[in-house]
């Protein structure tokens, strides 16, 4: 039985279970913090939207493990989030329904369509409760399962209730049957008698009923339902006591009751007995009993019903004995009714359901005060008048079903608008019966009205809470994804005006610094707004806007000094106007503007809208602006970069060409400086003093010097030009070579070269015999005044590159200067001490860089050196 | 007609000619030697009833005419297509040596900057392309 829309119910659980996913699901969204803000955000929604709700929420993972239930839950079983965590799936079900919600849930995992189901609850005190549910498959973004979402709602009283209508609805039928039959019948009481019998057996579920009269001693049968009745003493048995003492008697088992006469009992066996005195003018004139063969047969509604059913036939029995023949029958006949309606009203007016009795052509019969009550009308106003007067035109067609003599499965419980008298609206459950006439056809129905409106309203903000966080949650998506802030506040806008009544929208920003704010996007109607520039001064003092202050005006035609814009809105017949400031880190960078056409058409709904769109449309507007920005400085950048690597690349072309031939170039007059200095001392030196030809010497030894300086500036100037050729290149064999050109030197000095087996490298084998050959070089050279110099060559790895080291015991250098260590014509030692241009290190970078490769040293004055060199990977082979 | 001569040295530079005439002299080998300034003076000095040079020793880098003009200038001149010619020249570069010997030079020296080693090269550049390149003497 549907207990609510089921629209309600779809739009409740794909909220809560979209707020349910973003907060369960928030460490997969951790990576972005916008995002988890985000969830955070719906979590509380969540935990406010549930917190407020009269449904329970319960909420698996896909390992049947508890994730969340909500605080109805909590009400509801007695069990808290944290009891259940360690329990079985659906622990607290009772468990005769295990199987039937197990088999639910399994039917959803295998992709199957959500039932709603009813089913109990074991509480946590041990109470059972039942509740209508629904179980729904909770999914990700990716459309992936997650878990498991179960509503209930607890229909307990509803349950009761129902089962009361049902008792009351029966017992109606009833007393409209033998008010019937006493109008037809008249005042033949033993028709009266046998509809009453029959009635008030069929409404307890007796095995047989009976009407006694009394006859001096005796109580004599008049009718007899499905039993046989001898005639019996008025003393010792029930129902004698029922007229003695004028009240109802019952009993749940004759064989141990104290006021039954054995022998009677042993008569005819019947343990159950319920028996009503029958009585005119306060005097019992008879009984009526029902019966059963087993104990405890009876309930009270059946002691109830039999009451009113004995009181009904008392007052018609009672009259019809009394003044038979003696009085105008009609006039008897109105008063018996007069008084059994009066009896029936004080019970059903007392209801706290309106009650509506209608015909079988839907016109009213009756209607109690309840109903009367809930309608706006006043007692009595109702007769005679079709109940589709009271009905909302749209819910006509339902109320047909409930009422007709349709098959009973039409004839379920439905929600159904009615109009009351002062126009407003009436939410009911209508639950109906129809009444059956004696001959068995359709005379009419009895209809329970429930005041479901508070209830309705409840669920309607419910459904517009839900509709409203979900098309948030679209809004957000739509800024989301929308690049420039026209987009942002474009997608904003088509997805606000589902939500908020507006005529005239806009999302303005502000440019402080200009003067000016920009329409980035708006619309009117359903033309959309071009973007425009409006100056500042037509809105509000800028520290007025920075602020950002929620203005809200009702009726803009009134306001005493318009605006220049506020006019020019007005003139488009704007009347209500909403002004949002969109705040980025507490200041105002723009507003977001509702206009509506209505005096005072926005409410403090819309205003909590517009304030829940403006913060994700502000971030994501800021967002668009730093990524346009960003965009902007990245061409920029970019640009830039282009620009200096061609002015770095020509600096450096004309570097190269400037430092070739000033080596190349300046090469001829060292020549001829050293040449002739050495033709002077050669061939005129004995003409010269010691004096000149001492100068001459230092002329002839400083061009030697500067030719050295040249050809290592050349080989430099050739190694920065020379394109790199890749090859595999065995260090091994390398170094072996290399260390041949030493030979003279080792074998004068006595080095001793410790070289370890060395990888091959891929690399280009010209510029390595430059490097390394440079590297053995200076080992060589700074190791000159070791009485044992020891050169050490070993494999290195580092930073995933491979190469080699040369270690020797050398002068070594302060680590202090080893960041000058491989620049142009720099030196550690001076010139006398140790011979060198100081650019055979730069030449080795500049080699090792070309490579890829990384030169680096370590020492230590006077106690030796170590140079590193890589260059990128090893040989594959 | 022509005038036999050991060598033409086109260069530009006169310290750098002198230096080249003075180790040569030193060479012990007293060769003949003619020297042009520049291009165009080699080609006229080389033109009709001029010398004609056993070996003619290039510098790449002239004022005007280049050297590599030069060469090129000689190997397309009917009388000059089998005169010998080095490059003797400064200059190292890969570029250089391989334009020289695109261009039909027969051989390709860098001038060293130390004066004996400059005059060593001279000297075994001259021996050999004057031993294996001896023209018959027009004169018998």
């Amino acid at each position: 039985m549907p207990l609510q829309s089921d629209l309600v119910l779809t739009a409740l659980v794909s909220a809560t279970g979209l707020l349910l996913l973003a907060m369960l699901l928030r460490s997969e969204l951790a990576h972005r913090r916008e995002k988890e803000r985000d969830a955070q955000h719906y979590a509380r929604q969540l935990r406010s939207l549930t917190g407020a709700l009269r449904e329970s929420i319960v909420a698996y993972d896909l390992d049947l493990k508890l994730q969340f239930v909500n605080p109805a839950f909590t009400a509801v079983t007695g069990y808290g989030t944290d009891e259940l965590r360690e329990r079985n799936f659906i622990d607290y079900v009772h468990p005769d329904d295990h199987a039937a919600v197990t088999a639910e849930r399994e039917k959803l995992a295998r992709g199957g369509n959500p039932v709603d189901q009813e089913y109990r609850i074991i509480r946590k005190d041990g109470q059972e409760r039942w509740v209508s549910s629904t179980w729904q498959v909770m999914r990700n973004d990716a459309g992936q399962p997650i878990g498991y979402l179960g509503t209930e709602l607890d229909i307990t009283e509803k349950k009761r209730g129902q089962g009361r209508l049902r008792d009351e609805a029966e017992l109606f039928q009833a007393v409209m049957e033998v008010q019937q039959a006493v109008a037809a019948a008249g005042l033949d009481s033993g028709t009266v008698m046998r509809v009453i019998a029959e009635r008030g057996r069929a409404l307890t579920g007796a095995t047989g009923a009976v009407v006694e009269m009394v006859q001096g001693e005796d109580l004599v049968p008049r009718v007899a339902v499905g039993v046989d009745a001898p005639t019996h003493k008025v003393r010792g048995s029930l129902a004698g006591t029922a007229v003695r003492t004028g009240e109802m008697q019952r009993t749940d088992d004759a064989s141990v009751d104290p006021r039954i006469d054995r022998d009677v009992l042993n008569h005819d066996g019947m343990r159950s007995i319920v028996a009503v005195p029958l009585k005119a003018d306060g005097r019992a004139l008879g009984v009526l009993k029902v019966v059963a063969p087993e104990p405890s047969r009876f309930r009270d509604r059946d002691a109830r019903a039999l009451e009113l059913l004995g009181g009904m036939m008392g007052s018609a029995v009672s009259h019809a004995a009394a003044f038979e023949g003696r009085q105008s029958r009609l006039e008897e006949r109105t008063r018996a009714l007069q008084e059994s309606e009066q009896r029936f009203k004080h019970l059903v007016d007392a209801a706290q359901e309106g009650i509506w009795v209608v015909d079988d052509r839907g016109l009213t019969t009756y209607a109690n005060q309840r109903m009367a009550d809930l309608l706006g009308h006043g007692h009595g106003e109702l007769t005679g008048r079709p109940i589709f007067d009271f009905v909302e035109p749209a819910a006509r067609a339902e109320v047909q079903k409930l009422i007709g003599a349709a098959h009973d499965e039409l004839r379920a419980p439905r929600d159904v608008r009615f109009r009351r008298r002062d126009g407003g609206e009436l939410w009911a459950t209508v639950a109906t019966n129809p009444i059956v006439g004696r001959d068995g056809g359709f005379v009419g129905t009895v209809a329970m009205v429930s005041d479901i409106t508070e209830r309705k309203r409840a669920e309607d903000r419910l459904r517009r809470t839900a509709d409203r966080l979900r098309a948030l949650h679209e809004l957000d998506q739509a800024v989301l994804a929308a690049n420039s802030p026209a987009d942002v506040g474009a997608a904003a806008l088509s997805h606000l005006k589902r939500l908020v009544p507006c005529n005239r929208c806009t999302v303005v920003l502000y440019d402080f610094d200009a003067g000016y704010a920009e329409v980035v996007a708006g619309f009117t109607g359903t033309t959309a707004i071009a973007a425009s520039r409006i100056p500042l001064s037509d809105f509000s003092p800028a520290a007025t806007l920075r602020r950002g202050a929620v203005r809200q005006i009702n009726d803009i035609t009134t306001l005493a000094d318009q605006p220049p814009l506020i006019a020019r809105i007005a003139a488009e017949g704007v009347r209500a106007l909403l002004s949002v400031p969109l705040l980025v880190e507490g200041e105002a960078i723009g507003e977001l503007n509702i206009g509506s056409a209505t005096v005072a058409g926005l409410t403090p709904e819309h205003r909590e809208i517009a304030l829940e769109v403006a913060t994700p449309l502000a971030t994501a507007i800021q967002q668009a602006r730093l990524r346009e920005e960003l965009a902007r400085q990245t061409v920029d950048l970019e640009r830039r970069v282009e620009e200096r690597t061609a002015d770095l690349r020509e600096a450096n072309a004309e570097l190269e060409a400037f430092s070739y031939s000033v080596s190349h170039d300046l090469r001829a007059p060292i020549r001829h400086l050293g040449g002739f200095a050495q033709l002077l001392i050669e061939e005129h030196g004995a003409q010269l003093s010691d004096a000149a030809r001492h100068y001459a010497e230092r002329i002839k030894a400083g061009a030697a010097e500067m030719a050295m300086l040249v050809d290592d500036l050349l080989n430099l100037a050739r190694v920065a030009r020379q394109d790199l050729v890749r090859r595999r290149t065995d260090l091994a064999a390398l170094v072996a070579d290399l260390r041949t050109e030493f030979t003279a030197e080792t074998d004068r000095r006595g080095i001793e070269w410790q070289i370890e087996p060395l990888p091959a490298v891929n690399a280009d084998p010209a510029l390595m015999r430059v490097a390394v050959g440079n590297l053995l070089a200076n080992a060589v050279k700074f190791t000159a005044p070791r009485d044992r110099a020891t050169i050490r060559i070993y494999p290195v790895q580092a930073d995933g590159q491979t190469g080699l080291a040369v270690a020797d015991n050398g002068v070594g250098f302060g680590m202090a200067h080893a960041d000058r260590l491989f620049g142009v014509f720099e030196r550690l030692h001076p010139p006398d001490e140790f011979t060198g241009t100081g650019v055979g290190l730069a030449i080795v970078r500049r080699i090792v860089q070309k490579h890829g490769g990384r030169v680096w040293a370590e020492a230590e004055p006077g106690r030796g050196a170590t140079f590193y060199l890589t260059v990128g990977s090893g040989a594959s082979d | 007609m022509a005038r036999p001569i050991d060598i033409l040295l086109v260069e530009d530079d006169p310290a750098d000619a002198e230096l080249a005439l003075r180790a040569l002299a030193r060479s012990g080998m007293s060769p003949v030697v003619e020297h042009a300034p520049d291009g165009e003076a080699a080609l006229s000095a080389l033109g009709d009833g001029g010398i004609q040079p056993r070996l003619i020793l290039l510098d790449l880098k002239l004022p005007g005419m280049t050297g590599l003009e030069l060469l090129e200038a000689l190997r397309a001149g009917a009388g000059t297509r089998h005169l010998p010619v080095v490059v003797f020249t400064s200059s190292a570069e890969p570029r250089d040596l391989s334009r020289s010997y695109g261009s039909g030079a027969n051989g390709y020296a860098q001038k060293p900057v130390n004066f004996d080693a400059f005059g060593e090269t001279l000297r075994r550049v001259c021996e050999f392309w004057l031993a294996v390149n001896r023209l018959p003497d027009v004169s018998q």
